[in-house]
């Protein structure tokens, strides 16, 4: 029954294996499980009851032609039960396991959390998990290169200050070459928003820049982005158990946003930014809530469009489908905004099932993609699922309001032969708006 | 013999469940203190409508794709908490130790719920060995707790219709029964404690926090 | 940044309004104006205009002629010269005025201008590698990365983070045998840390210190290429004392901030969260931005937090001159307002500007954006004027007026305004 895992070696796991003393191993478990883990660990364990009844709710269980070994008890079963049982006798490969099962194998999208009785939050515990191979430096390779980028650059692709403000004056030049009077205003205090983005924007996806000043300059608000670093909203470190880290990338974020005396932080099409700067960056650093309003593009769109800022000229034709981010549709209740937008712009929406907050993952998600590209088969084999449910919508576009979202179903439309285009909302609502004549110039 | 059984002994199990239980739930309550956001996110509104849905029949996906399963253990369930509180016998004793008095289970009601416990009882056991998610992770220890649970219901059963000699099935039941309560509060059986915590700290994080629902 | 007592006694204190540039005519012959700064005296206004590809400087007396690719973050120095960063025949550099600096970068940015005006260094970069040039000179040494600039109000000190060695993609090990330190005016400490990030200079003496991340991944403080000995689970940018020589930093033990110095904690408190530390130059003090209980924020003064919380944010506190009082912004409920002394005011606001003290501190002022535009509010006592935007107000040497620059519907306005006016 079991399909035994394709073997994967990962060097970041052995470069923390390699150092690793017994003296470390105990001290990093008591912090984990004793010092820094407390009630949410103790109960859930104390209250799971191995019913299985999770099993379903995991993409990758399913996708695994239901192997037990990927369903979200048998993920805990063999990491944090393991991990409480054996506390610092746990050996390599028990250490080897955890790391490939809570890094490479839980996307933390929480829709088991939707599907135990108990509201047990198994991707807590497997966070919790991550924290604590991150402790002992087990962390994949290029999931600890982008956290090394957080650290050092305070984005998550290297992007040097100068290709940063570089480039946002060479999209302010292509907007301004649609919409005359479309500007990307750098560093203006007192703004009404700062919009942020993620690195691979400026990176390998500059046009969705200037696809925003073109919205912002057809909707005339003020706006404002920083030339300093803390415009990137992403937060890998939140993913690979560096709380350290991920805390200082959203000080960075907000301070940005605070120093511009922006009323509030609207930012681009991705998923796990919203989590990072509305809930995990903050919940470190001891805010409740962010300081100011956190507007996802989405719920952005979504007011531009019933304000009547923005008009729709001529809706999309084609079937379009949606891959709903778990972090704006679990994480942000978006999924009705979401479908607003669809039916804005397409004439042809054709809606996933099932959708909303029990929408799949992509499997990219939860830094599962930043693990690279040695995962790549691994990841992409645990969501045929989503392909299965993609391909059930006969649509030949499919839209997806985050970049992991955008990655991971480019791969698997790929790798499934589904035969769709992958966009971002951005893309249909530039094709579908009016951009006034007056504007034009 | 009987009369220590159900009398001292009865109430130290009583005793023992009482404060175990509280213990532990004050015990998960302090340290919940140390977990930072627990308290702080709590919200009784969303609590309890995540609760709701989730004592309800069928109030969660999850419990529609699984029609056979959900009507089962909500009977099981219901079995569980309604045999020993409201069964004749039970009232009897209770009354006589108490005073205090309650409407008892029609017979034929009882004797059908405890034959549904332990059919339950069967297609768990089944379920566990059958089932790969559910094999995959079931210990030892889970098979024990079925048995722990089932045994008082067994013995109920035999001694209330005295297929087997009555007096020993009662002080087997009686005993088993006892266990079972002094047991509850520190194996998973505490789920019984922890399901309204755990359900509702998880429906006001999906609730108040992230707008959204968790059933 | 305080200004010479001498330097504001100079300025026109007459309680006058005065219009020093119609945005409207200027943009007529510069194109759309995006950018425009105030000289601290309020006389002068500078803009950018752009017209299609072609960028201009303006003063408020009209444009002048260089034609730039590009001109951004034009700025005033004390004495009134206007610099900013261009980019001319696709290289950067600073320009002053219409001089640019005769060195051109493949890029210019972040420039930052010391306290006395003297010095303005800039983020560079040449041939892929990192720099930084000062009053037009770059530094002999270049880097493969530099990201934090921080200079002495002398201008005679700067430093900034860098990172002296290039890693290949995902050099996993490289990074975490540390490649990064601080240099100081060019030169790099010894020392190599996986981070250094809050780089800061002593305003006075030019003593620099830094965040570092060890190369155990525990957290510290360096203080001229000196490391503190002790370590902590994390720690916040440090901290000058502008009138003393000490210097103080957020750590974190055991999960609770406190406020250290010299690797010792001076505070007994311990807190959710601790940082924008500030210290006034009249007194020996330290006030932090403390979250006492989890999601409550609020200020404390020499670890005396305010009984009073907030359930969004408080903002660096700001002290009076002698150091005795303290103001902040802070957000509660989603609206802005001010606290001084622990006591909020009764207004709340779309947005509130650090507050600022009069001289002998009695009055705190403060720029304020209500429902019909910004304007100033004077220990609580909203102004009847209202702007599109203000600029900082400053305070004469007597305390008794307030210098006012701000712009309406296109006009640059300078308007001096007695304290009495402001309370209405």
């Amino acid at each position: 029954m079991t399909i035994h895992r394709n073997p994967v070696d990962d060097p970041g796991f052995e470069r923390g294996l390699q150092k690793l003393t017994p003296e470390r191993l105990s001290a990093v478990v008591h912090q984990v499980l004793d010092t820094e883990a407390a009630a949410r660990l103790k109960i859930y364990l104390a209250t799971c009851v191995h019913c299985g009844l999770c099993s379903e709710a995991c993409h990758w269980y399913l996708s695994n032609r239901k192997d037990p070994e990927y369903s979200p008890v048998g993920k805990v079963k063999e990491t944090m039960a393991k991990l409480v049982e054996l506390r610092d006798t746990v050996t390599h490969d028990d250490l080897r396991a955890m790391a490939r099962i809570a890094f490479t194998e839980c996307n933390v999208c929480r829709r088991c959390s939707m599907y135990c009785p108990f509201g047990i939050d198994i991707a807590y515990l497997l966070l919790t998990i991550r924290r604590f191979c991150h402790l002992l430096g087990i962390v994949p390779l290029y999931l600890q290169d982008t956290v090394n980028s957080h650290s050092a650059a305070y984005n998550q692709m290297w992007v040097g200050q100068n290709d940063w403000i570089d480039t946002l004056l060479w999209q302010e030049e292509e907007a301004q070459s649609e919409v005359p009077s479309a500007a990307i205003p750098l560093e203006r205090e007192g703004a009404d928003i700062m919009y942020s983005v993620i690195a691979p924007e400026p990176k390998i996806l500059a046009q969705l820049i200037g696809n925003m000043a073109q919205i912002m300059a057809v909707a005339g608000m003020s706006w404002t982005m920083p030339a300093t670093d803390g415009w990137d909203n992403s937060n890998m470190a939140m993913f690979s158990g560096d709380f350290e880290i991920m805390g200082r990338v959203e000080r960075l974020h907000w301070d940005t946003a605070l120093r511009l005396k922006v009323k509030r932080v609207v930012m681009g099409e991705c998923g796990h930014a919203f989590r990072g700067s509305a809930y995990d960056g903050p919940k470190w650093l001891g805010w409740l809530h962010p300081p100011i309003p956190m507007v996802h593009a989405v719920d952005f769109y979504h007011e531009l469009i019933t304000s009547g800022r923005i008009r729709i000229a001529k809706k999309i034709k084609g079937p379009i489908t949606l891959q709903e981010p778990c972090n704006i549709v679990r994480g942000l209740g978006l999924g009705e905004k979401l479908r607003f937008l669809m039916n804005a712009v397409c004439e042809d929406f054709r809606d996933v099932e099932p959708n909303r907050e029990h929408n799949y993952c992509c499997a990219a998600g939860g830094g599962v993609i930043n693990c690279g590209p040695i995962w790549k088969a691994e990841r992409v084999r645990g969501n045929k699922e989503k392909a299965k449910q993609l391909a059930a919508t006969g649509a030949t576009t499919v839209i997806t309001p985050c970049h992991n979202c955008h990655s991971g179903i480019e791969d698997i439309v790929g790798h499934y032969k589904l035969g769709m285009h992958v966009k971002f909302f951005s893309d249909l609502l530039l094709e579908a708006m009016e951009i006034p004549d007056e504007l034009r110039g | 013999m009987y009369e220590f059984v159900t009398g001292p002994l009865a109430l130290a199990a009583i005793l023992i469940f009482f404060f175990g239980s509280a213990g532990r739930i004050a015990a998960m309550l302090l340290l919940a203190k140390k977990d930072k956001v627990v308290y702080p996110y709590l919200n009784l509104h969303y609590g309890l409508r995540s609760l709701f849905h989730w004592v309800l029949p069928f109030g969660a996906r999850n419990m529609r794709m699984h029609p056979f399963f959900t009507v089962f253990s909500f009977l099981f369930h219901i079995g569980v908490l309604a045999l020993p509180l409201f069964l004749r016998a039970h009232l009897v004793m209770w009354e006589r130790a108490t005073g205090l008095t309650a409407p008892a289970l029609p017979e034929a009601l009882a004797d059908t719920l405890t034959v549904i416990v332990l059919l339950v009882c069967f297609f768990f056991l089944l379920r566990r060995i059958v089932s790969p998610e559910v094999r995959y992770v079931t210990t030892a220890g889970d098979y024990l707790l079925l048995l722990l649970v089932a045994a008082p219901f067994i013995t109920g059963f035999l001694a209330t219709h005295q297929w087997t000699e009555y007096r020993p099935a009662l002080l087997f039941h009686v005993l088993l029964a006892e266990l079972l309560l002094v047991l509850l509060p520190f194996t998973r059986i505490s789920h019984m404690l922890f399901f309204p915590l755990t359900r509702m700290y998880m429906g006001a994080e999906f609730g108040a926090v992230r707008h959204s629902k968790d059933w | 940044m305080a200004i010479d007592t001498a330097v504001l006694t100079s300025w026109d204190w007459h309680p006058a309004e005065r219009t020093i540039a119609d945005l409207t005519s200027l943009a007529e012959t510069l194109g759309t104006i995006v950018e425009t700064a105030w000289s601290e005296d309020g006389e002068h206004v500078a803009v950018v205009g752009r017209q299609d590809d072609e960028y201009r400087l303006g003063r408020e007396t009209g444009a002048l002629d260089t034609v730039f690719e590009k001109l951004r973050q034009v700025r005033f120095t004390p004495d009134n010269r206007v610099f900013g960063l261009a980019k001319l025949d696709d290289a950067w550099t600073v320009v002053f005025d219409q001089e640019p600096w005769e060195e051109r970068f493949d890029f210019a940015w972040n420039p930052v201008l010391s306290a006395d005006g003297s010095t303005v260094a800039v983020q560079i970069t040449r041939d892929n590698q990192c720099s930084v040039a000062v009053n037009g000179t770059p530094w002999e040494e270049s880097f493969t990365a530099l990201r934090e600039l921080a200079i002495s109000a002398d201008g005679k000190t700067v430093a900034a983070t860098v990172q002296t060695t290039a890693l290949k993609e995902a050099d996993v090990p490289g990074f975490f045998a540390g490649t990064w330190t601080i240099a100081v005016n060019g030169t790099p400490w010894e020392a190599r840390f996986i981070n250094t990030w809050g780089v800061c200079v002593h305003p006075a003496n030019g003593s620099v210190a830094a965040e570092v991340r060890h190369l155990d991944q525990t957290y510290g403080i360096a203080e001229n290429a000196k490391a503190w000995e002790q370590r902590f689970g994390c720690v916040w940018e440090p901290l000058f004392h502008p009138a003393y020589d000490r210097v103080l930093a957020p750590v974190r033990l055991g999960g609770m901030w406190t406020l250290a110095e010299n690797g010792q904690p001076l505070w007994k408190g311990r807190y959710h969260q601790l940082w924008r530390v500030a210290a006034p130059a009249g007194n020996n003090r330290f006030a932090a931005v403390v979250a006492h209980d989890f999601g409550r924020w609020t200020v404390a003064v020499d670890d005396a937090p305010w009984p009073i919380g907030f359930s969004d944010l408080v903002l660096t506190p700001c002290f009076s001159p002698s150091g005795e009082r303290v103001a902040a912004v802070f957000r509660d409920a989603g609206t802005w307002g001010i606290v001084v002394d622990g006591k909020p005011w009764d207004h709340r606001f779309a947005m509130a500007w650090d507050p600022l003290f009069s001289p002998g501190g009695r009055e705190v002022l403060a720029r304020v954006e209500v429902e019909d535009g910004v304007t100033l509010a004077l220990d609580g006592t909203l102004w009847s004027a209202r702007f599109d935007t203000l600029a900082p107000p400053c305070f004469d040497p007597a305390g008794e007026r307030v210098l006012v620059r701000g712009m309406r519907r296109g006009h640059c306005i300078r308007q001096v305004v007695d304290l009495k006016t402001l309370r209405g």
